[in-house]
């Protein structure tokens, strides 16, 4: 009924105090798991977006004949308009199917009467397959119409190829040359507008079923130092809330063993500010019936220590389109009101900046600009020396 | 004393296998307990009832802010009591009567609180030897109601009761509206407007198996010493009042004509915070008014913060009690201006509690001119624990019986003469009462009406 | 006099019943005297946590147990001693009688009543009587903790047979009702005690076996007694010292002891006030809705392991720098773990953390929901660890306060304090207390450590008995090495396996236990098994206020 050997202090590491790291480095270890996460957007106003961006149902309304228009219009029930849509653009949907994988997907579209080669899993309210505006944009580039760019030179991120291009953004802080190609592709969209708007997004936690964990290791100074390192993790359960509905700090998390999720980057802190070379890194996005992940190229941490213990600012470099399309993919008919996901899309093919595929010559993913915050956590590995533990 | 089948006798004839075996336990009453008043009081007569409670607050009042400077009625409202402006005419307020502490300790929080309730102050708990005042008046007019008395507090703790027999036997409290609604309001309850009654065996058979006397039994009060046969008598009389109890629910309850089911409260969990607190305090005290309605009980206690006061308000991190203690005096407005707002805020509550009762319609009037509710506190002044001008008000009429809207200020006597005006009142038959310095025999005559 | 309407009463309902009414209720020959002591209490109710286990020895587990119990009282510190001062009042009987149908009910319906009863009418036994009277005997004696007598047995039976009429037949309702008169009744809510002359001490009266049986169950597994010790009170075993003794350790080498341990050290530490501690979510969001279950949780599983599992030195609760820990409480303590469910941790030399005091059980039990108490953590010492009272107010106190309006900003709770110990009247009662408690000022009102105050570095200096300290280590070092600690322990071990008072009489008895206490280094376990094999602990000799007897167990003095 006691305590076994074993049971005792298999705990250590990213306790305050002296501690080995795997690359030998010395130093103090400081830890975090990222709550809010979101892709932040400016004001914007008749300038920058003049034009609203519309749905897509609002586009199909639209497209359609003036007395069908009428008819449609009389009910304030959407639900004949989407009827109608699935009709005419021949969407798909297979049965519920709480069996679905990645990997029986293929058999199981056919065997739905999907295309072949076409549409993806979607998960609400239960996991069947879908061929729709969602999961093959650009089958639909007519559902694209009314699409609004963001026009405005404002806008979050950073410098990431060194270059101040033409088009390239300045910085809400004002730095030149700011890469953010995503929010010049769909800045304007609602969605990016409600969500992205910091006072929403900073207190919104997302991904609470597979949050991120950021581990940095080597801190001889936390103010200043030249050298420290950077393992990015996503962690093996989902994010505890405290007492406020906030993101508990002082968690303790494991990281999933899956390298996929596994990044690292050597860095340094200036003033207070850790900035890290780029490294690629996939981020876990779980939030409510989106399963995705965000493929990152070339990212950069840049973010402040705060004297509280938290840590925000941002990862700044390239998200994949594989990895954007793929959450697109997931909502299938959900966002049909608020969203075009060919609009947004197809806008995010054409303004992609970086990573040229070798054979067809075009980009494969886009700048992105991704705001978090965090707060202090312990990230636990097994076998790490020593059983002793010390208190903050 | 009325035999047969009213309200309070009950005899099954024939029922158990042969013979007239009486289970008129009821019959008891009459001669064990002697209180013909109390049957005169009873809902067979014909009147309405009248209905005693006491409210309790803690921590006090800061007393230049509480007391009106006028008597008699049509008093000044101070801004302490600004919330009662509707209410008024309800609410009389009695100022200047101390408690005698006779050289015994100044037991914080403590003293002041027991002499209200049992005529004289105490030091600790073990200490106290005599009922509160709620359990004689309950003793005398609380039987023939599903409750004999209810217990009430907001604040989640059954413990918050300053109703007990003696210092030993607390009457907990019922400590949330939720818990409240289940027990009152429960599968138990009889709507005594309901067209359709059928008495459910299934009491009969509950009440028949909780006392049975046996040999076993006898032996083991011969051998016990007095305080435990104390102990085991206190058993004996709570399982009589049980078993009085399930007897009436075999009986159709008269009609009441201003009974409502309430609605089901929410299940929110008890919190210090004051407005948490205040809105749980609201829901309950609309309850206990459906409760008096419904003629559920004739007695009640609510206790809206424990003695000491445990109210605070969520973000500070000093409440209330540490505040009368620890909040200096702000030279401008010549008082302790957080302090004042927990007590302005307590006060309100008492209002709330107030128009509860006052809202009820019932014969000529409203449930509240049948009823007289005491509320007191622990202390007059937080910071010095003081208990002279202990804070206590009263509201409703008795029935008739007292005029409300008074402002009476006394020049120190003890603070018993308001708990022996009370109990008289309410037919209890006491010429005087209290110990030692504490003990009166002039009830406040101004009151009468 | 009371005692006529229970006459009554029987003979209203319809029982035989014979020699009644004409007994004397004091049924001794002599008198008591003004000046003779009160008679310690035969009678102590059941706790909570007691007639939960015994509904769950004596039914099974699965049997639900919900609903209100009056709440205990605490006397002297303990719930336990508190069990001999209460009765039932009428709301509590309520509960009880609610309670009672509820486990009968279950005991009898369709799913449990092969098992529980094991039969019922047939052939053999048409109407089932045979079936209901060994039901009752089997039950009634576990319920009673002693075999039922004839007329309690007739009395269940003919309550079953009655009820069964009224409910239209139902053979199994009317014995659940007869059962819940056996759950409502004070001989199951109460342990009862029953004396019998001494065998081994002419002229003294001691425990009967069944009361032995209660006794050693209720104190060493917090439930009812089980077969086997029913089985050696019934045989007498537990009247010679050998019969006692091997029961003693039979049930202290249960994995069973640790629950009653558990519960001597919940009372002890007064836990159950823990269930009213809530915290502001906005000053300490840490603090979850569950981390005060978890931090009552962790204290208990600590003590256990290190005082019974462990055979530790007491002392040294004060000092262990071992503590379990979870998923819900590492955060408040700032420490790293490797799973969310239950480990242990051991915090190094130099660590803030180590022995009780710096458990959040105690630093939160004994704050305010939004900030530290110095005064309310020095009472607990005093109080609970010292067992010292704090004294009430002296007579007369003028409690009128010094009211100084220069309006200094206090950014320190010692200075906040400052105030209670510069003022006389104040002082006279916090002089005790605060200097404890400022000594755990390094841990706010959520129990996290904190290095500085509104930016002012904690002074955590304090002194207690005339010796100092620094911090709560110190603290925790200075309180284990002062005798007053375990003897404080020693003494309200004794008053909860006692449930009652120390009374002048236990005097040689509790000075016994002291000392083989410290001789047995302070070993939990050892302590226990002391009294419970001490005859001393069984002796009757208080339980009547009679001149007699009283003097004749003083001028034998304390054989024990």
């Amino acid at each position: 009924m006691g305590p076994t050997a074993t049971q005792l202090g298999l705990v250590a590491l990213a306790a305050a105090g002296a501690a080995v790291t795997a690359t030998g480095n010395h130093g103090e270890t400081r830890s975090f798991i990222i709550g809010p996460m979101y892709m932040p957007s400016v004001e914007v106003d008749a300038t920058s977006c003049p034009t609203k961006p519309k749905g897509a149902l609002a586009v199909f309304r639209d497209s359609l004949p003036p007395d069908q228009q009428a008819q449609l219009g009389a009910s304030k029930d959407p639900r004949a308009a989407v009827a109608l849509m699935i009709k005419q653009f021949g969407f798909k949907r297979g049965p519920d199917d709480d069996t679905l994988t990645r990997a029986n997907f293929a058999e199981r579209a056919l065997a739905a009467g999907l295309p072949p080669g076409k549409g993806a899993i979607s998960s609400y309210p239960r996991r069947h397959v879908a061929y729709d505006l969602c999961t093959n944009p650009a089958d639909f580039p007519a559902l694209a119409a009314g699409h609004q760019e963001y026009l405005g030179k404002i806008g979050y991120g950073m410098n990431l190829d060194g270059k101040v291009g033409r088009h390239d953004l300045i910085g809400v802080d004002g730095e030149k040359g700011v890469d953010n190609a995503w929010y010049q592709a769909v800045g304007c969209a609602n969605i990016a507008r409600s969500t992205g708007d910091p006072k929403v997004g900073d207190n919104v936690i997302v991904s609470r079923q597979a949050p991120t964990l950021l581990e940095v290791t080597g801190i001889d100074d936390p103010v200043n130092d030249d050298s420290v390192e950077v393992n990015v993790y996503a962690a093996a359960r989902p994010l505890d809330l405290d007492a406020t509905g906030k993101t508990l700090a002082w968690a303790s998390y494991r990281p999933v063993p899956d390298r996929a999720f596994f990044g690292h980057a050597k860095g340094r802190i200036e003033g207070g500010v850790l900035i890290t070379e780029p490294f690629d890194v996939t981020l876990r996005m779980h939030e409510s019936i989106i399963d995705s992940n965000r493929e990152l190229k070339a990212a950069r941490i840049n973010a402040t220590l705060r004297p509280d213990g938290t840590l925000d600012g941002g990862f700044y470099g390239y998200q994949t389109l594989a990895s954007l399309e793929d959450a697109y993919a997931q909502t299938s008919t959900i966002g049909i009101e608020m969203l075009s996901c060919p609009a947004e899309v197809l806008a995010l093919r054409k303004h992609a900046d970086g990573y040229p595929d070798p054979r067809t010559h075009r980009n494969t993913a886009i700048s992105v600009a991704l705001r978090f915050k965090a707060v202090p956590a312990f990230v636990v590995h097994d076998g790490a020396p020593g059983g002793k533990v010390a208190s903050k | 004393m009325a035999r047969g089948t009213t309200r309070r006798g009950f005899v099954l004839r024939g029922l158990l296998g042969g013979g007239a075996v009486t289970l008129g336990l009821p019959l008891f009453d009459c001669v064990l307990d002697g209180s013909g008043k109390a049957m005169a009081a009873t809902l067979g007569g014909g009147r309405l009832p009248v209905r005693f409670g006491t409210w309790f607050w803690g921590s006090g009042v800061i007393p230049d802010r509480w007391a009106p400077r006028q008597t008699g009625a049509d008093y000044d409202l101070p801004p302490q009591l600004a919330g009662l402006k509707d209410v008024k005419q309800h609410v009389s307020v009695l100022s200047g009567f101390d408690v005698p502490l006779s050289g015994e300790a100044n037991s914080p929080h403590f003293s002041g609180n027991i002499a209200v309730r049992t005529g004289s102050p105490a030091e600790g708990w073990q200490k106290i030897a005599a009922p509160s005042l709620d359990v004689l008046i309950a003793d005398a007019i609380g039987s023939g109601s599903v409750f004999r008395s209810l217990n009430l507090t907001p604040d989640g703790n059954p413990r918050t009761s300053y109703s007990f027999r003696n210092g030993n036997a607390m009457n907990a409290s019922i400590p949330s509206p939720l818990e409240m609604y289940q027990q009152l309001f429960g599968p138990d309850f009889q709507d005594p407007n309901s067209a359709n009654f059928t008495p459910d065996p299934r009491y009969m058979v509950r009440r028949s198996v909780l006392s049975g006397v046996t040999e076993e039994r006898r032996r083991l009060m011969q051998r016990l010493g007095a305080a435990d046969r104390a102990r085991a008598d206190q058993y004996f009389t709570s399982v009589r009042e049980v078993e009085q109890k399930l007897a009436l629910q075999l009986q159709k309850p008269p009609p009441a004509e201003s009974c409502r089911m309430p609605a089901k409260p929410g299940n929110a969990a008890a919190s210090t915070d004051i407005a948490t607190r205040a809105a749980a305090h609201k829901l309950m005290s609309e309850m206990l008014a459906m409760a008096l309605a419904c003629n559920q009980t004739k007695v009640f206690n609510m206790a809206f913060s424990i003695a000491l006061s445990d109210l605070r308000r969520d973000g500070a991190a000093t409440g209330f009690h540490q505040c009368t203690h620890e909040e200096l005096t702000d030279r401008t407005l010549g008082y302790q201006p957080t302090v004042d707002g927990f007590v302005t805020e307590t006060m309100n509550a008492w209002g709330d509690f107030v128009r509860a009762m006052a809202a009820v319609k019932e014969g000529d009037g409203t449930l509240l001119d049948n009823m007289l509710v005491l509320a007191h506190s622990d202390v007059s002044f937080g910071k010095n624990h003081s208990v002279t001008g202990l804070p206590m008000m009263l509201a409703g009429r008795a029935g008739g019986k007292i005029r409300s809207g008074l402002h009476i200020s006394n020049g120190g006597d003890p603070v018993t003469r308001v708990g022996l005006t009370v109990q008289q009142i309410m037919g209890v038959p006491a010429d005087a009462w209290g110990a030692g310095d504490c003990r009166v025999n002039r009830p406040l005559v101004e009151l009468y009406a | 006099m009371k005692f006529p309407r229970l006459v009554m009463l029987a003979s209203v309902l319809g029982i035989a019943w014979a020699t009644i009414g004409a007994a004397s209720p004091e049924g001794e020959a002599t008198t008591p005297s003004a000046e003779a002591p009160v008679a310690t209490a035969q009678l102590r109710r059941l706790t909570e946590a007691q007639y939960r286990n015994s509904i769950a020895d004596i039914f099974g587990g699965d049997i639900k147990v919900a609903g209100r119990f009056e709440p205990d009282l605490r006397v002297d510190g303990l719930l336990a001693a508190g069990a001999s001062t209460v009765s039932v009042t009428p709301g509590g009987l309520e509960q009880y009688e609610a309670l009672a149908r509820m486990v009968a009910e279950q005991v009898v319906d369709a799913g449990h009543r092969q098992k529980l009863v094991g039969c019922g009418p047939d052939p053999a036994d048409p109407d089932g009587r045979q079936c209901a009277r060994a039901f009752f005997e089997r039950v009634g004696l576990r319920l009673y903790r002693r075999p039922l007598g004839p007329s309690e047995l007739a009395l269940a039976m003919a309550n079953s047979a009655r009820a069964q009429k009224l409910l239209g037949g139902d053979y199994y309702a009317g014995l659940g009702a007869g059962l819940s008169g056996l759950l409502s009744g004070i001989e199951f809510i109460f342990q009862i005690d029953n004396d019998v002359a001494d065998p081994s001490r002419p002229g003294h009266r001691t425990l009967d076996g069944w009361s032995r049986a209660s006794r050693l169950s209720y104190l060493l597994w917090n439930t009812a007694p089980d077969e086997e010790l029913l089985a050696a009170a019934r045989s007498g075993a537990l009247m010679t010292d050998a019969g006692l003794a091997a029961q003693a350790d039979r049930l202290i080498a249960s994995p069973r002891f640790l629950v009653g341990a558990r519960a001597l050290f919940d009372d002890y530490l007064r836990f159950d006030d823990l269930a009213t501690v809530s915290k502001d979510a906005s000053i300490y969001p840490g603090f979850r809705a569950d981390a005060i279950v978890a931090a009552r949780e962790q204290a208990l599983r600590g003590l256990v392991d290190l005082l019974i599992v462990g055979r530790g030195d007491f002392r040294d609760m004060l000092t262990s720098r071992r503590m379990p820990m979870n998923g819900m409480l590492s955060p408040l303590y700032r420490t790293p773990v490797a799973e969310q469910g239950w480990s242990v941790v051991e915090y190094p030399a130099g660590d803030p953390r180590g022995g009780i005091l710096t458990q959040i059980a105690f630093l939160a039990g004994h704050s305010h929901p939004g900030r530290s108490s110095p005064t309310l953590r020095g009472k607990a010492v005093l109080e609970i660890l010292m067992c010292e009272e704090v004294p009430a107010p002296p007579a007369n106190v003028n409690f009128t306060v010094v009211q100084d309006v220069s309006n200094p900003k206090y950014q320190t709770t010692r200075q906040r304090l400052e105030a209670h110990l510069s003022d006389e009247e104040c002082a006279s009662c916090h002089k005790r207390m605060d200097p404890i408690g400022l000594a755990l000022e390094n841990f706010d009102g959520a129990g996290q450590y904190r290095r500085t105050e509104n930016g002012v570095v904690i002074d955590a200096r304090g002194q207690v008995d005339k010796v100092k300290f620094n911090g709560a280590i110190e603290l925790g070092q200075v309180l284990h090495d002062n005798p007053k600690v375990p003897a404080c322990f020693a003494a309200t071990t004794l008053r909860y396996s006692l449930g009652r008072r120390l009374v002048p009489a236990d005097g040689p008895l509790l000075e016994a236990m002291k000392s083989r206490f410290t001789a047995a280094n302070y070993r939990v376990p050892d302590l226990i098994r002391a009294i419970v094999t001490s005859p001393a602990y069984y002796s009757a000799d208080l339980a009547r206020p009679t001149g007699q007897r009283l003097v004749r167990a003083r001028r034998a003095g304390g054989q024990l």
